[in-house]
């Protein structure tokens, strides 16, 4: 018997094994997950409800070892612990880093997919119920990610809360004492509890009342997203601010980016309950009753321009608040005038439905692209020169992530670590366009 | 076409020894090894360095607040539970004892100490009665002269905490330990 037969029995006895284990797993719910090459650029716009889940699979999976540092104490004992997790535990900085940018990330594809989702009109039938769970879902990501910045107790967490506080106290004062409790150390204590058991308990069930029957998850994607959440750590490292001191006037920070908009009406001087309360509860109520709004039965666009209207003047109106939020903060703080907000919203829905109109007749006549992108194969050995530099980047970009790591550059440590998972991704894809099986 | 056959042998080697898809899966696996190494030392996420309580000079009682045949407790080298000991002021009936028996090698002036979690499994022990320290969960029990042990599963006495005592004022200090707090001493 020679080496090559023995080589081969052993490769054999090793897919025997893996074959044994699949046929385990496919008797739990992980049967109903299946991670797929495609061999094509999977359809971004269709892996983005993927990107969502995965990047609140991430934001647990780093969330968990950072409960064994943070303590959720005021004032100090909770800003020094998270100050001790970045500075002097090894890849504090890049665990928080990627959990920041994961809660970034959750709440930016859940917005897109929304997006997507409204201009297709994939709510209709019997995906209403996923809409409305998703708008929920959409709902519970933000306050969560809302509670996490809040227990880094540093100027902006504080004044959050605070802001955070009055809003539900203009509501009914019940409402602050449900979140805060009675006194700094149960607000900490009650902010943690929600964003680390509460809030997540109530994301999951939302989660399997949101997510398909089976899952197909774009191995090449995922791992991309991955790769892309620590570059992002490397370059846009989470901030620890200056230490909250109660005695002094803290420096005003603006909210986190998915907060603008809101913060923008509130600087029109429009009383809390209207703008900061009733208006966007109007709006969730609102963009839950879309599927029963929506009377029409035809899909396309042009059929119900009113509702393509509304979408591009929503989101043309989001940007336009959210740019104008960080204009003019102060201090002092400058009024946004009411008129520029009012007038704004009605020029940009002036603006669309005549855009929309004009468009109209070239998108009713416009030649139907292709539904289906046809595979492109790479040719013979290139497959092989891309794989072969992919290995040589990735084992470069380890030597770089070594040293920066030794130096406890852990900037140049995350973005390095970053590109090398996005390599895995990248391998993956040219694998998978490679050949046809 | 046989360009695009993914079995098509590349090489001069034995037929279909080493087809491009092999060499693709092998790369690929490659790549994923070298995106596994970087979370390797993640594993030190877990691991902070431990801060050492130094072991200095330490005034723990005054001579006069400790009355023969009692016991104070009190907290060395730090302020863990683990670090909790007892400085015993013998009489000097128990100092002859100790004497007589060979256990009187730590006693200054009358006085000892010593850790008291148990070295066994580390409970903490009981205060010392007649001339033994008993540990309440497994049945050890240790001299109250020198903390040797007396009977029982535990295979190494307690740590000692040795004593200066300041002669003009009265003031007990703690200057040192003898053995690892809940592995006891070599005996």
């Amino acid at each position: 018997m020679d080496h090559m037969q023995r080589v081969e029995s052993l490769v054999d006895r090793v897919k025997d094994l893996l074959r044994w284990i699949d046929d385990r797993f496919n008797a739990t719910i992980l049967a109903s997950v299946k991670f797929a090459m495609p061999p094509t650029f999977s359809y971004v716009f269709s892996n983005l409800g993927m990107a969502t889940v995965l990047c609140f699979a991430i934001a647990c999976i780093t969330g968990l070892p950072l409960l064994l540092y943070y303590k959720p104490s005021p004032w100090d004992m909770a800003y020094d612990s998270i100050r001790f997790l970045t500075e002097n535990v090894a890849f504090g900085h890049l665990l928080r880093g990627v959990h920041y940018h994961a809660s970034n990330g959750m709440v930016l594809f859940s917005i897109i997919h929304a997006i997507y989702v409204f201009f297709k009109r994939l709510y209709k039938g019997r995906f209403d119920f996923l809409w409305v769970t998703g708008v929920a879902l959409g709902v519970v990501t933000i306050i969560l990610a809302f509670t996490g910045y809040t227990l880094i107790f540093n100027d902006r967490a504080v004044e959050a809360q605070n802001i955070m506080l009055g809003m539900a106290e203009t509501v009914h004062p019940i409402m602050k004492s449900l979140l805060a409790g009675t006194g700094l150390n149960d607000r900490a204590l009650r902010l943690y509890g929600f964003h680390i058991g509460i809030i997540p308990a109530i994301m999951l069930v939302l989660i399997g009342l949101h997510l398909p029957r089976s899952l197909r998850i774009s191995a090449p994607m995922a791992i991309g997203i991955v790769g892309v959440l620590f570059v992002a750590t490397g370059i846009f490292p989470a901030e620890l601010g200056p230490k909250f001191d109660p005695k002094v006037t803290p420096e005003f920070m603006p909210p986190e980016w998915y907060f603008l908009w809101v913060f923008a009406l509130l600087r029109t001087w429009a009383p809390v309950l209207w703008v900061g309360i009733a208006l966007p509860g109007a709006l969730v109520v609102i963009m839950m009753a879309i599927p029963w709004l929506d009377r029409g039965r035809r899909p396309k666009l042009t059929d119900r321009p009113e509702f393509a209207v509304i979408g591009v003047t929503s989101i043309v109106y989001w940007i336009y608040l959210t740019f104008r939020a960080t204009i003019g903060v102060g201090p002092p703080a400058q009024q946004i005038p009411p008129v520029e907000v009012v007038g704004v919203f009605l020029l940009i829905l002036g603006a669309s439905t005549f855009v929309f109109r004009l468009l109209t007749p070239w998108l009713k006549n416009k030649p139907r692209a292709k539904k289906k992108p046809s595979a492109g194969y790479l040719p013979e050995n290139l497959p092989l020169v891309i794989l072969a530099l992919v290995i040589l980047t990735q084992a470069a970009l380890l030597w770089a992530f070594s040293s920066a790591f030794i130096q406890g550059n852990t900037e140049i440590a995350a973005l390095s670590m970053g590109f090398v998972i996005i390599g895995l991704g990248v391998a993956q894809h040219v694998y998978a366009v490679s050949y046809p099986k | 076409m046989p360009e695009d056959n993914p079995d098509e042998e590349i090489g001069g080697e034995e037929d279909g020894q080493f087809s491009r898809r092999t060499f693709l899966k092998f790369f690929l696996g490659v790549s994923a090894v070298l995106t596994v190494i970087p979370f390797a030392p993640m594993v030190q996420f877990f691991f902070t360095k431990n801060e050492t309580a130094v072991s200095t000079s330490q005034k723990i009682a005054n001579v006069n607040d400790v009355p023969p045949g009692t016991t104070h407790v009190f907290f060395y080298p730090g302020e863990e539970d683990k670090h909790r000991s007892f400085l015993v002021h013998l009489t000097e009936e128990e100092v002859a004892m100790a004497e007589a028996e060979g256990k009187a090698e730590y006693i200054t002036d009358g006085f000892v100490a010593y850790n008291t979690i148990c070295s066994h499994l580390q409970c903490p022990t009981e205060l010392p009665e007649h001339e033994s320290v008993v540990c309440p969960c497994h049945g050890a029990s240790f001299s109250k002269f020198d903390g040797s042990v007396l009977s029982g599963p535990p295979p190494r006495a307690l740590p000692i905490v040795t004593l200066e005592v300041d002669q003009s004022t009265g003031d007990i200090f703690a200057t040192g330990m003898i053995g690892n707090i809940g592995t006891g001493r070599e005996t």
